[in-house]
């Protein structure tokens, strides 16, 4: 298979590779898709006042996959949490000059960013229940 | 250390680079001063001159396998071999049976054939080896049926390395009259073979295997007793009426040339290699989750073939780009399909898809190896630590 240079810039040298170790008022972790199936992405965010302030991934899969998680990775940062990802599947896909076939792993990498969001609603909901 | 120069060629088992002295004998063969005429033109110099270069080099061929000269029919490559040897056999003994064994784990120019032989009617069976890769005597004696008209089974498998034992099979094809054909491109050169000693019908060779040209091949066919083919290619007789078609005179030349270096070189070709390919293994089995594919010892020297836990097959080959190796995964568009011996081993997907066959050969130098084991070892860590932890929480 041909990989563009944005690809294979990202595939070498991801961005934000790793994880984030904050308080649960400032965390939100959101994984999607599953090792079995090809393609297991987790995204870290740390979200002040409704703002990605930061943002972490590891991922298992093809090297699309890792392009796109380390791609929205380093475009996420200072975005509102409620707008994440901020960039489509489609943009990414397009940006990274993907094949038709691997638009699929550019939406699991969403579906990561999507759930990790959730995640950290879920524990502002629980912060706010424990007073 | 020299300079290594990128990427490490390791992927003899797919094709080797043709031997220099094998070059200089094919090249003679090409231009006007050379044995440039058609070998059939017998009513001139030039033709019969051409025809004897053929004849040296069949010569040759038979010489390294225990053959005789006239038991060996020229073809383009091993493909074509196995083709003619299982069409013809197939087509000419129609009448007395219909019934087909081979292995899940053949070449596709083994299995392809006898996926279009079902189409015509014949039944075929597909021997499933141990998790070892293995597939035993037993297996093929419990398979034989009494219309069973042709064993064909591989020599030393392409992807694995593990050998058949070809000699006990072909003593029960024998006893029951039934043909045996053997696909021995992958050992022709590396492991002995003399076809005088073994009940064998039929045999698949090729030259690019072992540092001859591409686009030749040999079929063993044996005289005694004869093997009867029905021809696929007609027109002109040639090969005794089982291969029409004008012999290519410089890659017969350069395929016999290549045998004879073979046949002079196995043994000492063969201790470098288990050396080298022992080093490999020793070198990237220290990072640990690495399962080794195929029998620990029934194999040939040249091939280690290897599962890499917690990695993804793409990625995996893309990041050791720096080494031409191949991996047991082939790209299918949207999906990278596992490979299919490595399944039939028992393998799960993740551990099919991510194996790397590494082949070395003639020309691969330590230094090489040593390139090869540190580039595999941080890739793999590297690729291994990108990774989500299995602890990390699962939200769908």
């Amino acid at each position: 298979m041909e990989y563009s240079a944005k690809v294979l810039s990202h595939f070498r040298q991801p961005r934000r590779a790793g994880h984030l170790d904050l308080p649960d008022e400032e965390l939100g972790i959101g994984r999607a898709g599953k090792k079995r199936t090809g393609s297991d992405v987790v995204f870290y965010l740390q979200i002040v006042g409704g703002i990605i302030r930061d943002a972490r991934f590891a991922a298992y899969g093809c090297p699309h996959t890792i392009a796109a998680a380390s791609y929205q990775a380093e475009h996420i940062i200072d975005r509102p949490c409620n707008q994440a990802p901020g960039i489509s599947p489609q943009q990414l896909a397009d940006e990274l000059q993907f094949p038709a076939e691997k638009l699929g792993q550019a939406l699991i990498v969403e579906d990561a960013i999507r759930f990790a969001v959730c995640d950290w609603q879920s524990r502002q909901n629980r912060i706010k229940a424990k007073g | 250390m020299a300079e290594i120069k990128t990427p490490v060629f390791m992927d003899y088992a797919a094709g080797t680079p043709a031997d220099p002295r094998v070059a200089e004998k094919l090249c003679a063969c090409l231009t006007l001063d050379g044995l440039f005429a058609n070998p059939a033109s017998d009513s001139h110099v030039p033709g019969r001159q051409a025809k004897g270069a053929v004849e040296i080099a069949r010569g040759q061929v038979a010489d390294l396998i225990g053959a005789d000269r006239r038991e060996i029919v020229w073809t383009s490559g091993a493909t074509e071999s196995d083709n003619l040897a299982i069409f013809g056999t197939a087509h000419y003994r129609r009448d007395q049976g219909r019934h087909i064994i081979t292995s899940r784990i053949e070449h596709k120019a083994v299995l392809d054939t006898c996926k279009q032989l079902e189409k015509e009617g014949f039944e075929v069976t597909y021997l499933v080896p141990a998790s070892d890769g293995i597939t035993s005597p037993q297996q093929v004696a419990e398979a034989f049926r009494d219309d069973t008209i042709l064993v064909s089974l591989m020599h030393v498998n392409n992807e694995i390395g593990v050998v058949t034992d070809i000699e006990t099979i072909g003593n029960l094809c024998r006893e029951r009259g039934v043909m045996f054909h053997v696909d021995a491109a992958q050992s022709v050169g590396k492991i002995p073979i003399d076809l005088a000693d073994l009940n064998i019908d039929m045999m698949s060779f090729s030259g690019h295997k072992i540092y001859g040209p591409k686009g030749i091949g040999v079929l063993y066919v044996c005289h005694q007793p004869l093997c009867q083919l029905e021809p696929m290619i007609y027109g002109g007789g040639h090969e005794g009426g089982l291969r029409a078609g004008t012999l290519p005179t410089h890659q017969i030349v350069g395929m016999g040339e290549a045998y004879a270096i073979a046949a002079a070189e196995l043994e000492s070709d063969h201790q470098r290699l288990l050396a080298l390919r022992e080093k490999l293994w020793n070198g990237i089995s220290t990072i640990g989750g690495v399962v080794l594919n195929g029998h620990p010892e029934q194999r040939v020297a040249g091939i280690l073939n290897v599962s890499f836990e917690g990695v993804e097959g793409e990625s995996l080959l893309l990041a050791l780009s720096k080494l031409a190796v191949s991996s047991g995964s082939a790209c299918i568009s949207a999906t990278t399909a596992p490979s299919y011996v490595l399944r039939a081993l028992g393998r799960d997907d993740q551990l099919a898809q991510a194996s790397i066959r590494f082949s070395v050969g003639r020309f691969t130098t330590a230094e090489e190896v040593d390139f090869a084991i540190a580039e595999v070892c941080d890739q793999v860590t590297r690729m291994r630590d990108l990774a989500p932890a299995f602890a990390a929480p699962q939200s769908v």
